[in-house]
């Protein structure tokens, strides 16, 4: 399938009606007789008419660190070094450069740059609940590790919707008694021999 | 740590060992594919968004043909094993298998149609696999749509006519799900402007052409039990033309490719109904058989079950005879008039 336009109908390819755009239901092109949604925004033709002409830079502009023939439109603010629309990277409300967001990324200090998290949490508890239930006998193993994980990550950053810290509590928990239960099965194996 | 406050938005995905979910916040939205122990994020800006569209796909269709099919063998095989026409055992393996299928047929039907949701920007166009389900999709679409239109202002008609090419396609009307009439229209074989729509085209005349045989087949199956004398040749040509037609349509799916797509969909849903209506309604009339005359038949199997001797199952059979040559005929007349169109 060649590319697909978002204001041309999906299979006849005709263009559709400004009416057909951004309406809460199916809407059915009127060539085809094919439904679907159509979502159009202001996005799709700036990026047309306005593209080109905001990149020129007349004789008085102050031209991008990066590409002297085009026009500044921001200063980074990480470094300060003026930054044309294509250097000009946006994150919330504050434009940097590459150079400043690859630092920005090594030191994770911002949440709108992380592109991947480990769940200690799940992992945690994994270990410490369904190991040992699928295989007991790992337990005496994998219960003081999963203890050392509990306490090690209880303070890292979890998903970044948003979770709450109850899968490290119970694995904490769970933890305990499995040492607590082990040890007892060592004393009293220990005493029958 | 700069957090930043995220809100579910509707619908979900699921393979194998991900589950993909979306959420918005207040100038991206971000697609979470998570394994569970790892997360993944991908994060698209209002800004950046140049559409977004919603397509309706063939594939709840195609999910509960192929969970519903293993669901009816299983459904006949413990509904025998009950009637007492084959070990009791089998009920047990039925229920075994047939319960998580019948989960996933329901899981299925409630979470409704099916849809493919791009975004479109600059530089890609996105496949926001969480939002694969039609009523979801169109409730968190226009969620977004809101979002990027305080990020981006209403769209414009004069300056959209700008990079416009051409007058524009009326549409038809507007609909909450798919409009079965202008499906119909739809058929359109051979209308597809372009190469690939005139290849489909012939796929899809292909996979009629097909089902039309198979219904033939099926029905002078259904014919030869009713009509010729001996219990081997009746029995015999009943299964050889019941595979053939069984070959036919099979034949028909692998070359149609996409049989759930122009038309082919209405013929299948016809068989499914109409087809396995009289299968179902034919081996309940041989399980009343076996079960008025336990005595008098004492080596009553499941193979001379089949012969039509209570008026019930000539009834059924001649039920089975007429529907599937109604189905070769509707076959015929959709491919002519696809031809003619």
């Amino acid at each position: 399938m060649g590319h697909l336009e978002p204001d041309h109908c999906h299979r006849c390819r005709e263009r559709l009606a400004f009416e057909a755009f951004n309406q809460p239901n199916l809407i059915v092109c009127g060539n085809c007789g094919s439904a679907g949604a159509y979502f159009l925004f202001p996005a799709y033709y700036s990026a047309t008419i306005e593209g080109q002409s905001a990149l020129v830079r007349l004789e008085e502009q102050a031209s991008c660190y990066f590409h002297p023939s085009n026009a500044a439109t921001v200063a980074c603010e990480g470094c300060g070094r003026f930054l044309c629309s294509v250097c000009d990277i946006e994150i919330g409300r504050s434009h940097i450069c590459t150079y400043c967001l690859q630092a920005k990324k090594t030191q994770s200090t911002s949440a709108k740059l992380e592109n991947e998290r480990v769940l200690h949490d799940s992992v945690t508890f994994t270990l410490a609940a369904a190991v040992p239930f699928l295989f007991w006998p790992a337990a005496p193993f994998t219960a003081p590790y999963a203890l050392y994980r509990a306490i090690r990550y209880y303070n890292a950053p979890t998903s970044i919707m948003g979770r709450s810290k109850w899968r490290l509590i119970v694995s904490m928990l769970l933890c305990v008694f499995q040492i607590i239960g082990t040890a007892v099965l060592i004393y009293f194996v220990v005493k029958a021999i | 740590m700069e957090t930043v406050k995220y809100r579910r938005l509707p619908g979900w995905h699921t393979g194998l060992f991900t589950r993909d979910s979306l959420w918005s916040a207040d100038d991206h939205i971000l697609l979470v594919q998570s394994s569970g122990y790892v997360e993944r994020y991908r994060r698209y800006y209002f800004k950046d968004i140049q559409g977004i569209t919603v397509i309706p796909t063939p594939r709840s269709y195609r999910l509960a043909l192929a969970i519903g099919t293993p669901l009816l063998l299983v459904a006949v095989v413990a509904v025998t094993s009950i009637a007492k026409m084959i070990q009791p055992e089998w009920a047990i393996f039925g229920g075994i298998f047939g319960m998580p299928l019948l989960l996933g047929f329901v899981v299925n039907w409630v979470r409704g149609k099916s849809c493919r949701t791009t975004v479109y920007t600059a530089v890609a166009d996105i496949n926001l696999t969480p939002l694969s389900r039609l009523r979801p999709t169109l409730r968190a679409v226009t969620r977004i749509a809101e979002l990027v239109d305080i990020c981006q202002g209403p769209l414009d008609r004069t300056r959209l006519n700008l990079v416009a090419e051409g007058p524009a396609a009326n549409i038809l009307h507007r609909k909450t799900h798919v409009d079965r009439s202008a499906k119909r229209g739809a058929l359109a074989y051979g209308r597809s402007p372009d190469v690939a729509g005139e290849l489909k085209a012939k796929q899809s005349t292909l996979w009629l052409a097909s089902l039309g045989v198979a219904e033939l087949l099926q029905g002078l199956a259904a014919l030869a039990l009713l009509l010729i004398g001996g219990g081997a040749v009746r029995q015999a040509t009943f299964f050889i033309l019941l595979i053939l037609s069984l070959l036919a349509a099979s034949m028909g799916l692998a070359r149609g490719g996409r049989p759930l797509k122009y038309g082919g969909i209405v013929a299948l849903s016809h068989t499914l109904v109409v087809g396995l209506g009289t299968y179902v309604a034919f081996y309940a009339a041989v399980i009343s058989n076996a079960m008025k005359h336990p005595a008098s038949t004492p080596d009553f199997t499941f193979t001379n079950a089949l012969e039509p001797t209570l008026p019930v199952t000539k009834i059924v059979l001649t039920m089975s005879v007429a529907g599937s040559l109604l189905l070769f005929i509707y076959c015929v007349v959709v491919l002519i008039r696809g031809r003619t169109r």
